[in-house]
């Protein structure tokens, strides 16, 4: 999946849609992309969001992961939240909220990429249709 | 409350008490947040007479209700305190990402109090909350700082840091964030250098509530849209507010050589383009902006390279013209200098700029400054002039207090090319040729800042002759700016690249509940602007019409050369702008509100303190 | 040859003799500083000019068909 990340400015608007769109909330970290910023050491931004490799199905216990139309989900009934599949994803793309109790990842909703400033997350835009996750 | 996380956390640094206050809905409705809250908190808690050095004094951070929220960069945090500048209310805003992670960690604002026993900082993880002994974080740069607790304690975590400018009480130093934004004016570096806190860390994880999130989300993406879609969005992008810097010299505003001349002949080596092509790496952004004028650089001197968020116009205007350098590479390294001491870069240009007219008039000589050449066009004597004042050493100490301060000690005559308006140095528009922005110097709040009214276009538009009309565009404008900083989010959308403010009159209810107009918001703005004003009536038996006034450069000599040659302002323009805007403002002659005013304001009960004390009639 | 100059909508708040579009007839050559001279914009009261999508010095010599944007200077942050 191309991200641009040398596009990225590191304005974390992403993360907010991410919350905005899935969870109704103005809360960045309850959202299924991060940017982390390298700027004092490598001058740039990271953009840590799940590829949708799923490496995590694989992982997980309770077989609470499964892939869709090449979209990896987590399904919230049965997750016991154990956080296997958090230590596992080698992208470090599912994240964990306190208030939620399931890890949160990306489901190619689009909204992040509809609205980022400099087009860096496209791919993210053609994965999905404007679906979000429950 | 929706809009607002809720909650006040209180800090006391002497006794190590944190207290959580619920934030009340009328403090909530009549101040909006941000410089409100920092105004309404200044005048109520900060005592008379304190020392702006002393425990006594107390650091107000705060955002408003946009911040943290769905919509263009509601960034802004307005850091409040008796400024040790001006010795009147005092408040600084930078944006960044810290305004929405002190919401998401549950608090509006944060008031800090007292001085620790030791160095330390402020942990605020959600909850939890913890005034730690900051060990050998003091004595670091404000940025090595920053990298050092990111690297403890994660990226996450938002983080102010001061640095040894801070620690050493400059009463013009900075409080940094997020490598390269600071909260710069009035010296709210210095008020937590004096509260031994070297640092404020916060990550939170929580939900800002608003009133109506669909109607929020229908107004913001149409905001959204039409930043991306306006033509000038890419020039942003590009070059930020460098952009600025052409502009601003080809119409006489750019400050040159300690405001003896309003353009420069070198203005072409700091314009946007050349910084672009120069030294840029990357853009960076404040929080959910797309305009993303920050841009970090690469800037080496004498073998060193270093990496800095900047420079902007101000420090370009204030470090680049005004010190006469050669070069946007020299300003650059000079803007992280400033930026790891934890110095103002618009007041540090001003006092090197000063310190520099004072050596090639022969006021202070080699004797004074250890050998050291001071002069316009060395960087060298930049460098070495704010170390001198992030140490408080040798021509520093005298520096360290401001270009007021130093012409005090200093005298022959300095004061009159110490380029200030009550104590704080001047901004980055000369405006001898611009009577309504020499008018918005004069009577900003803080001292000699753009940021309450800029309106040099207006001069512009309707003739830099003109007097009449001017006081009231001013006043509009003192209005409309600052209350972006009580709503917590930025103006450059606005004020730039034209969004209309319809947009943000919709934001308001959406956010907040509240059916406030947009005018109703306006007149609780004014409502501020008369409190900050009663909190210099309430500190200064004295205080009034002349503190509203520029230096004498600006009324003796006339602009020597460039597109505004021969101009000045006069005595009796300046008399005629004060008047025109008292009287607009229902303020006597000597620049007092009067009590009808406040009481038309809704500061009855101030108006009776004042009036009890025999400050206002 | 035919230029269009538009005028973003801040700049026309600020002075509002000025349409938000004009259609201009120079003669070959002509510059955007000569633009801007034709529509009778004061100096001072642009700031960043665009000519199609591309950000250009007002030095630029114009072709025939050009759009030009006039963005308003900055106002002071």
């Amino acid at each position: 999946m191309e991200i641009d990340v040398e596009r990225c400015t590191g304005c974390k608007l992403c993360q907010l849609v991410c919350s905005v769109g899935n969870f109704g909330e103005n809360n960045p970290k309850k959202a299924g992309i991060r940017i982390v910023s390298r700027l004092f050491t490598e001058a740039r931004y990271d953009v840590v969001v799940c590829d949708q490799c799923g490496e995590c199905i694989e992982a997980c216990p309770v077989d609470a992961i499964s892939m869709a139309d090449g979209i990896v989900r987590i399904d919230p009934d049965i997750c016991t939240n154990c956080g296997i599949c958090v230590e596992t994803c080698p992208n470090g793309a599912l994240f964990v909220h306190p208030e939620v109790d399931h890890p949160i990842k990306c489901v190619a909703c689009g909204e992040c990429a509809r609205l980022c400033p400099r087009g860096v997350l496209g791919a993210l835009a053609q994965a999905g249709e404007g679906e979000v996750a429950s | 409350m929706y809009g607002y996380a809720g909650d006040i956390l209180r800090v006391n640094l002497s006794t190590s008490a944190v207290t959580h206050e619920p934030l009340s809905e009328d403090l909530a409705s009549e101040y909006i947040g941000g410089r409100g809250f920092g105004a309404y908190f200044a005048y109520r808690e900060i005592p008379a007479g304190a020392d702006p050095l002393g425990p006594a004094n107390k650091l107000i951070v705060a955002s408003g209700p946009f911040a943290g929220v769905f919509l263009p960069s509601g960034a802004k945090t307005s850091l409040s305190a008796k400024s040790p500048a001006t010795g009147l209310y005092g408040d600084s805003n930078v944006g960044g990402h810290l305004a929405g992670e002190m919401k998401y960690a549950g608090f509006d604002a944060i008031i800090i109090e007292g001085k620790a026993k030791e160095p330390s900082y402020l942990f605020i993880e959600d909850e939890k909350v913890e005034i730690r002994p900051c060990g050998r974080l003091w004595g670091m740069g404000a940025i090595e700082a920053e990298k050092a607790l990111k690297e403890q304690l994660g990226d996450e975590f938002q983080i102010a840091t001061i640095g040894p400018a801070g620690e050493n009480m400059v009463v013009f130093a900075s409080v940094n964030h997020d490598i390269g934004r600071q909260a710069g004016r009035c010296g709210m570096g210095a008020v937590m250098g004096s509260k031994n806190l070297k640092a404020v860390a916060i990550r939170g994880t929580k939900n800002v509530p608003v009133a109506d999130m669909d109607g929020l989300r229908k107004v913001a993406d149409e905001m959204f849209t039409a930043l991306m879609a306006n033509p000038a969005l890419k020039a942003w992008q590009d070059q930020g507010l460098a952009q600025v810097t052409t502009w601003s010299n080809s119409i006489g505003a750019l400050p040159t050589r300690n405001f003896h001349q309003n353009s420069y002949e070198n203005a072409e080596s700091f314009s946007g383009e050349r910084m672009r092509r120069e030294i840029v790496v990357r853009d960076k952004a404040c929080f959910a902006c797309p305009m993303a004028t920050g841009k970090f650089c690469r800037a080496s001197y004498r073998g060193k390279t270093v990496y800095l968020e900047g420079p902007e116009y101000e420090t370009t205007a204030l470090i680049g013209s005004n010190c006469a350098l050669g070069s946007i590479e020299e300003v650059a390294y000079a803007n992280y200098l400033c930026d790891e001491l934890g110095l103002d870069t618009i007041s540090a240009g001003n006092a090197v700029a000063f310190a520099m007219e004072c050596f090639e008039k022969g006021i202070i000589t080699k004797e004074d400054t250890g050998g050291l050449e001071i002069r316009f066009g060395s960087l060298h004597a930049f460098v070495e002039v704010a170390k001198l004042i992030a140490e408080r050493k040798g021509i520093g100490e005298a520096l360290s207090g401001g270009v007021r301060a130093a012409a005090a000690v200093w005298g022959q005559g300095s004061e009159d090319f110490a380029i200030q308006v009550k104590g704080l140095e001047w901004s980055g528009y000369e405006s001898r040729g611009a009577p309504s922005m020499m008018l918005a110097y004069m009577t900003c709040d803080i001292g000699a800042h753009h940021n309450r009214a800029w309106s040099i276009t207006h001069d512009i538009a309707v003739g830099r002759g003109v007097i009449e009309g001017k006081a009231a565009k001013v006043i509009e404008l003192q209005h409309i700016r600052p209350l972006f900083d009580c709503l917590g989010v930025c103006r450059l959308q606005w004020v730039e690249l034209g969004l209309p403010l319809e947009y943000y009159a919709k934001l308001y209810p959406a956010v907040t509940g509240r059916r406030d107009s947009w005018d109703d918001l306006l007149n609780k703005s004014e409502k501020i602007w008369n409190l900050t004003r009663a909190f210099a009536i309430r500190e200064r038996a004295d205080f009034g019409r002349a503190d509203d006034q520029p230096p004498r450069r600006f009324l003796q000599e006339p602009v020597p050369d460039g597109p505004l040659a021969g101009l000045r302002i006069t005595r009796e323009d300046l008399d005629r702008l004060l008047d025109e805007y008292y009287d607009l403002r229902g303020w006597d002659r000597n620049g007092r509100p009067t009590v009808e005013t406040l009481r038309r304001l809704g500061l009855g009960e101030l108006a009776s303190e004042l009036q009890a004390m025999g400050r206002i009639s | 040859m035919k230029v269009t100059l538009e005028f973003a909508k801040v700049l026309t708040v600020i002075r509002p003799e000025l349409p938000e579009k004009v259609d201009l007839d120079l003669p070959e050559g002509a510059t955007l500083e000569d633009a801007l001279a034709a529509a009778g914009v004061p100096q001072g009261l642009w700031g960043i000019t665009l000519v199609g999508d591309k950000v250009c010095g007002t030095g630029e010599r114009l072709s025939d068909g050009d759009r030009v944007t006039v963005l308003p200077p900055v106002s002071g942050g």
